[in-house]
């Protein structure tokens, strides 16, 4: 008897439960386009896991690492073959946008997932030595139209990565004609490019904060410029941003989620909800801050847009430079 | 004076139980971690980050830990080498060439005990360096650009020739597959896919561990499989555990050498321990190895890259600790861990936080003991590896490496691809090819590459870049002498021969 | 012999890899050395090496009988179907698969090949799944008992 009574009220529970909350995420699974230890994959251990904490979402969030082609490997696979599961995460940041401008992830396009939030974003810097001959960014811009190949640019990321395209987004509100003709060398991350810096090989560096901070702090790097809406905290508070001094620039390079196509607006409402609170969340703030990640949200369909747009304006971008 | 009242400090830090345990733990986990192939520290520390820190370990004991993983992988991925023939990453090749002979022939036990030794002086001799040395040689990671990097791997490949054995040509036409190999991939620098047959799969290049698992672990499953049809059960012999007297002293002078080399080569960014145990296995059988017993397992063929890639690991903590820019993918892991806990390495980290500089120093030095008091006994245990029996120890084998390579991509397509060059390991194994140089050749020729178009973009297309600095001076002077050396000894002999055929 | 084998099959490798090189001219950004110039002195390299290897002096290899050849051949095929079936049932029956078989091949009891593939798989799942955080396939059958 006290058996059936108890089983009646769990059913009851279920079924109250299931009405309240038609969409409840479970086994929830985050891709990492990356090998363990890179961007994404902290994206996928660190801040996922949070969703768990907050409730969210029931159980652990387990990680899968999915390398290749610099995200295109798990973005084929999404696209291919995970249509409509809503218990999946991608993790994406702007390289993912930057090849999708580029065609480079075999034909599919941006529209081709349901981009879900960014979470935080590491804007860009112009950077050069403490002892360069360029003081501000007017110099620094002044020169380069002066002689597009008079200076060396380096940073972390592939010729058509976003290091190249901060320079050249800069090289281009600057008035610069012939964007084809400004140097960049590429190097396998921000710290060897800094290294080139700090040995006197080479002239500026368009990495972004993080990756940077502790040569800011040490002085062995100065900055001229930050690619961000406004003035950033900390050590950089002194420094200007672009838009201040007349170039329409902005180079956050922001972290954050998509899901496969086919889910319903139901589970895209759910999931988008759970990533404002996330967003919100005192634990996410810390985690955001201690990684040198600054501000910078857009959930749902305004991520959506922002994506799209994003891609658009950087296909724009690489047209003109016959890429 | 100054320094050691400071380690002595950072010891009281270290050596509180807590410390210890963290110390214990990390060595072992990082053991086993490292005898899996395909892991690796790198992906093993990129997994724990997460964990320390929803437990809320206190800095100092994760930077502990970490480290402890970090060289008991080292050392781990030096059981399975020597035991199995499975080096899991290209650091290990260099091992593996004397070291699975050695255990082949019944002496797995000195191998691995002078593996455990040469490690630990390695990983002394190279803390030593940190200790004093640290921001001295930041200057020489700074002054290292990408024409330093281009000669220094012409240095690497010139003293190739030590890997081929008596097979020269066969030897550099290994490193010609391997340098085809390293082309696979999108070139960072200008964008386009080589050899990628429009396979996305294809676009980073070929994963190191893939390859090196596939040539060298796949190809001996299958070798063993067909040993068993033709010769029966094989015979396992296990000999005597420990090191003598006269085998250590004997690899002495060799494990300090190679510490010195491993730790200048591991602060050198990006370099690493690749390069260095290689470089370190090169030069010894250059000084030592007179009656050409290197590649049949020859006991200081497996203590100088054993103490060369200790020590390498060591050395790359510097430019990390100094100038905050990683060495390795492993440190570059370790940095985001101390960034997101507030503490920024760079240079000033030694000044600011003195306190934990010293204690990790400490705690590599306790590290290295505890590396060494535990795995030594731990020999004989480890050596029974090889007395499961073979219907066991084979599929375990094929199915340890596969399962850590798909664990860590979830790609159908790496498995694939690991099956094929275990086919083409056998290949060559059967028609006598070297495989060292191709895992030499598919680290190097991409850095190789890469140096020399970097150099030529920084200085604007003059080649002259090439013979700028005194140090890059200093390289060519090492190229011209271990490519001609050799040469010169050659033609000696020749007229030597012609000599003595007139009289 | 075999050495000439490989010497032609190097040689054609080498030009195949060397005319692709040539095809590399980047549309868009380039540096100074462009993308073709290191495979084609990949090429350059290899090209004189063959021909030495086709005519220089050899040695006779031992060649595996051709019994070894079907038993290679075997355990070959039996990691690909693994590579092929893995995400479908799964990493422990996979796994189990190719212990099973492998022990046949060593002649093994066929209930101790079985033991050893179960505990092996158990191990290595609860290893890389439970102690290390990494993601291996249940497989669909197991996926749906959870």
């Amino acid at each position: 008897m006290k058996m059936l009574k108890v089983f009646a009220l769990v059913c009851a529970f279920l079924f109250v439960q299931q009405s309240a909350m038609a969409f409840e995420p479970r086994n929830v699974l985050c891709i990492a386009p990356s090998d363990p230890g890179g961007g994404w994959d902290f994206t996928c251990r660190n801040m996922a896991p949070i969703l768990s904490d907050l409730d969210l979402v029931k159980g652990r969030i387990r990680t899968q690492n999915m390398p290749g082609a610099g995200g295109g490997v798990a973005y084929a696979h999404v696209v291919g073959q995970q249509k409509g599961n809503a218990n999946l995460l991608v993790a994406a940041s702007t390289a993912t946008t930057t090849r999708l401008a580029q065609k480079m992830f075999q034909g599919f396009d941006a529209d081709d997932v349901r981009w879900l939030a960014a979470l935080g974003a590491d804007y860009g810097i112009v950077a050069v030595s403490p002892n360069s001959r360029f003081k501000t960014l007017d110099d620094l811009v002044a020169a380069l139209k002066d002689n597009p190949a008079g200076m060396s640019f380096v940073g972390g990321s592939a010729v058509g990565g976003w290091d190249h395209l901060k320079m050249l987004m800069l090289a281009d509100a600057a008035g610069v004609e012939n964007l084809k003709a400004v140097r960049y060398t590429s190097f396998s991350s921000g710290g060897p490019a800094i290294i080139e810096i700090m040995g006197g090989r080479a002239d500026v560096f368009t990495g972004d904060v993080s990756e940077s901070l502790t040569q800011l702090e040490a002085g062995s790097l100065k900055v001229l410029a930050v690619l961000g809406d406004a003035r950033l905290p900390g050590v950089l508070a002194d420094v200007p941003t672009a838009k201040e001094l007349g170039y329409d620039v902005i180079g956050a390079n922001w972290r954050g989620f998509y899901l496969p196509a086919g889910v319903s607006d139901e589970q895209y409402a759910y999931w988008s909800d759970a990533m404002k609170k996330l967003a919100a969340s005192e634990k996410f703030k810390t985690l955001r801050e201690q990684n040198g990640l600054a501000a910078f949200e857009r959930t749902g369909t305004e991520m959506d847009e922002f994506v799209l747009n994003q891609v658009k304006s950087l296909e724009k971008l690489f047209a003109r430079m016959g890429q | 004076m100054d320094a050691f009242q400071s380690l002595m400090q950072g010891f009281s830090g270290a050596l509180i139980p807590i410390n210890l345990l963290v110390v214990f733990l990390g060595v072992t986990a990082g053991t086993v971690i490292g005898m899996l192939p395909g892991i690796g520290p790198i992906n093993g520390i990129a997994i724990l980050i997460p964990i320390t820190f929803a437990l809320g370990i206190d800095p100092t004991a994760m930077l502990i830990l970490f480290a402890g993983i970090y060289y008991g992988a080292q050392y781990g991925n030096s059981i399975s080498t020597i035991l199995l023939n499975v080096p899991g990453t290209p650091s290990s090749v260099a091992t593996a060439l004397d070291g699975h002979p050695m255990a082949k022939s019944g002496r797995a036990g000195p191998a691995l005990a002078i593996s455990a030794i040469a490690s630990f002086v390695g990983g002394t001799v190279a803390v030593i360096g940190l200790m004093f040395l640290a921001p001295v040689l930041s200057k020489w990671a700074i002054r290292f650009g990408p024409a330093e990097y281009f000669v220094l791997i012409l240095f690497t490949f010139t003293m190739l020739s030590a890997l081929s054995g008596k097979q020269f040509i066969k030897g550099l036409l290994a490193t010609g597959i391997g340098l085809m190999l390293a082309t696979i991939g999108i070139d960072g620098g200008t964008g386009i896919p080589r050899y990628t047959f429009g396979h996305l799969a294809f676009y980073d290049g070929l994963d190191f561990a893939v390859v090196t698992i596939g040539l060298f672990a796949i190809s001996e499953v299958f070798l063993l499989i067909e040993q068993t049809q033709t010769a029966g059960e094989v015979n396992t012999k296990l000999g005597r555990v420990m090191v003598t007297l006269k085998e250590f002293l004997s690899c002495w002078w060799g494990m300090i050498r190679s510490a010195v080399t491993g730790f200048l080569i591991g602060v050198l960014p990006g370099a690493g321990a690749t390069i260095a145990s290689f470089m370190a296995y090169a030069t010894e059988q250059r000084l030592v190895d007179k009656k050409g017993t290197f590649g049949t397992g020859d006991i200081r063929a497996v203590a100088a890259p054993e103490s060369a890639n200790n020590a390498a690991v060591s050395g790359a903590l510097i430019p990390m600790l100094t100038l905050g820019v990683p060495g390795s993918g492993t440190t570059a892991v370790i940095l985001g861990a101390l960034l997101a806990l507030n503490l920024n390495p760079g240079p000033l980290f030694i000044v600011q936080h003195a306190d934990m500089f010293w204690t990790l120093i400490a705690s590599m030095y306790i590290g290295n003991i505890m590396l060494l008091v535990l795995n030594l006994p731990l020999v004989g245990l480890f050596v029974k590896v090889l007395l499961i029996p073979r219907y066991i120890l084979v599929p375990g084998v094929a199915m340890i490496s596969y399962g850590a390579i798909y664990a860590a991509s979830s790609s159908m397509t790496d498995l694939m691809l690991m099956t094929g060059f275990g086919l083409l390991g056998y290949l060559m194994r059967k028609t006598d090819f070297p495989l060292a140089p191709v895992i030499l050749a598919l680290v190097l020729g991409p850095m190789m590459e890469t140096s020399l178009r970097r150099a030529l973009s920084l200085s604007n297309g003059d080649w002259g870049v090439l013979f700028a600095s005194p140090l890059v001076l200093v390289l060519w002077g090492l190229v011209a002498v271990s490519a001609f050396v050799p040469l010169i000894r050659t033609l000696r002999r020749a007229r030597q021969y012609n000599d003595s055929e007139q009289h | 012999m075999s050495d000439r084998i490989v010497a032609v099959m190097l040689l054609v490798l080498a030009l195949l890899f060397g005319f692709q090189a040539w095809a590399y001219v980047p549309i868009g950004f380039t540096d100074h050395l462009g993308a073709r110039v290191f495979p084609l002195a990949v090429a350059l390299f290899m090209l004189p090496l063959t021909l030495v290897l086709f005519f220089g002096r050899h040695v006779a290899g031992a060649w595996p009988s051709a019994r070894a050849w079907r038993v290679v051949f075997l355990a070959l095929s039996v990691l690909v179907v693994y590579a092929l079936v893995i995400e479908f049932v799964g990493f422990l029956i996979a796994t189990m698969g190719v212990f099973i078989v492998y022990g046949m091949l060593y002649g093994a009891r066929w209930w101790k090949t079985i033991i050893a593939g179960v505990v092996a798989s158990l191990i290595l799942y609860f290893l890389f799944v439970w102690a290390l955080d990494m993601y291996l396939p249940l497989g669909a059958l197991f996926e749906e008992l959870l």
